[in-house]
């Protein structure tokens, strides 16, 4: 298990965002996260990456206890997240977003004196990992963007940049948090092979998605959250044939006359 | 216009006569670069007059009781002011914007507040440097190395990870940067070179005093970075040059200084929002315009 939470619980004021959840995500699996608008999905991925501190409850990230661990260390043992509101460096470029994002794997002081006096071997290194964000560019599809300010790009542009800023971690783990998000059909299934791929090539995510096409095209395991508790996980199929989460999406009515795993 | 006609036809007697200024032009250069350091970081702080206070006295004090040389205090002036920005900055730096701007303007009050009440500084009277030198060499060598420095840190692992602490301080954060320790660090080197540029002026101007440090030239720093611009290293040298020197070539408006710094200011904010030589803080180029159909 390279990501388990138990128990985990954030309260804000009267109301418990999260209430007791707990997931394990294997190494090497795609998982989806789905659920209601405010069931908690968004602060579940925030108490995973360290932007909240769970009130109760715990963390464990690649075997080791990482609660109430600020984002930047987590950062630095593999974790790397979307957010669901666009985040990204507006006026550094395109290509300059994904560098940054490699900050955590780069070595502090040596390389930063010999790039300060202009050393060879510091800019070597430098290009190497140009090369690398180039190739991270391109697989998101965004070559010959590379010098464009970020804020410049189109929405669903600026989404995959934050992808790739993301990979750009060579993360354990990614958080996607709503990355289709406001997107439209063509572009969702440009991503959902992406995901595939990326799965494919070995790399362990969690998706927190609204939208339940791509969450049953491409998670091998889905769980749904209603009002910040878990109320299931399986696979994809059998998940949306359950009453309880027809019932969290449709109201007891709509349960009663349609069923989640054959709509959309 | 005399000022400039000298300028070229006898730079030997515009030395000489505009000596003082051009030692001004060169303190406020480095002041306004160690505003440039936070203001890249994404901070709004004002406390660099105040440091640059903590780094005159410590180095006159050390020169005028200790016997220590002038040029080893400077630095230690310098080390000094980098050494109070530590305890300051680690609670202030919690707060952003407007708030963390007020809370270090109060600093800067304590500072002067504090020189006028310990008698060893004078007071209220002042320190006299009796064996100063006018020489403008240090202040301008020094800008020299400052100014490579910070222009080569642009594209350096710590200078890219403010300007994404700057863009955007929680995406940064999940980048893996720590982005209370590097906005930590901003505020100590601006510190430290804030309270360098305070030694280098007493130690050309012979004599220093609160006068110095006021409000009035915590905003006058802060015009000259926004002026020039903190896109580009560039940008804080023509700022503070071109403002400090102002007085000077319009003799008229030397009264009117204040009010003149404050039209600027908001003339730039609405008109030219990145300052006068603005320029993108990225490496950014606007987009080649696209190949148009054959008509």
């Amino acid at each position: 298990m390279i990501l388990q939470l138990s128990g985990v619980t954030r309260r804000f004021g009267g109301v418990t965002a999260v209430d007791g959840v707990d997931l394990d995500v294997a190494e090497g699996e795609l998982c989806g996260l789905i659920g209601p608008n405010g069931s908690g999905k968004t602060t579940l991925i925030d108490l995973v990456s360290g932007f909240q501190p769970p009130d109760a409850g715990g963390v464990t990230f690649g075997g080791e206890a990482v609660t109430g661990w600020p984002p930047h260390r987590l950062a630095a043992r593999g974790l790397a997240r979307t957010f669901q509101r666009v985040r990204l460096f507006g006026e550094l470029s395109v290509l300059d977003n994904v560098l940054v994002g490699m900050h955590a794997r780069t070595r502090p002081w040596t390389g930063e004196l010999g790039r300060l006096v202009g050393l060879p071997s510091a800019g070597a290194a430098a290009r190497r990992r140009e090369d690398e964000a180039r190739s991270l560019l391109e697989r998101v599809g965004l070559t010959g963007m590379e010098d464009r300010p970020a804020a410049g790009l189109a929405y669903g542009q600026q989404r995959r940049l934050e992808i790739a800023r993301a990979l750009a971690l060579s993360p354990r783990l990614v958080l996607l948090d709503e990355p289709v998000a406001g997107m439209n059909p063509s572009e969702v299934g440009r991503l959902a092979e992406l995901f595939a791929q990326l799965n494919r090539e070995g790399l362990t995510m969690l998706l927190v998605e609204h939208h339940l096409r791509l969450v049953v095209e491409v998670c091998s395991r889905v769980a749904v959250l209603n009002y910040g508790r878990k109320i299931a996980d399986g696979p994809p199929g059998r998940v949306l044939e359950d009453p309880a989460v027809a019932e969290a999406y449709l109201g007891k009515a709509g349960a009663a006359d349609q069923n989640l795993g054959q709509a959309p | 216009m005399q000022f400039f006609t000298q300028l070229l036809t006898d730079p030997l007697g515009f030395y000489r006569a505009h000596q003082l200024l051009l030692a001004q032009v060169g303190i406020n250069a480095l002041l306004t670069l160690s505003m440039y350091i936070t203001l890249r970081a994404g901070m709004l702080t004002l406390a660099n007059v105040g440091f640059m206070a903590v780094g005159a006295y410590t180095s006159v004090l050390l020169h005028l009781h200790g016997h220590l040389p002038l040029a080893l205090t400077v630095l230690v002036g310098a080390l000094a002011a980098g050494l109070l920005a530590l305890p300051i900055g680690i609670p202030t730096l919690r707060l952003s914007g407007v708030f963390l701007a007020i809370a270090t303007i109060g600093f800067g009050q304590v500072v002067v507040a504090a020189i006028l009440n310990v008698p060893i500084t004078g007071e209220g009277r002042g320190l006299t440097i009796p064996d100063a030198s006018s020489s403008l060499l240090p202040a301008y060598l020094s800008l020299v190395v400052v100014v490579y420095v910070l222009w080569r840190l642009r594209r350096t692992r710590l200078g890219m990870a403010w300007d994404a602490i700057r863009e955007d301080a929680p995406a940064a954060e999940a980048q893996g940067i720590d982005v209370a320790r590097y906005r930590l660090l901003a505020f100590v080197l601006g510190a430290v070179l804030a309270g360098y540029a305070g030694a280098l002026e007493a130690r050309i101007n012979f004599f220093i005093d609160t006068s110095l440090y006021s409000f009035q030239r915590v905003v006058g720093v802060l015009v000259f970075a926004v002026f020039g611009g903190i896109g580009r290293v560039a940008g804080p040298l023509v700022g503070s040059a071109t403002l400090t020197a102002l007085p000077e070539i319009i003799r008229f408006a030397r009264q009117y200084r204040d009010t003149v710094y404050g039209v600027i200011l908001i003339a730039l904010v609405i008109f030219r929002p990145r300052g006068l030589i603005g320029g993108r803080t990225g490496r950014a180029r606007p987009a080649p315009p696209r190949e148009r159909a054959p008509s």
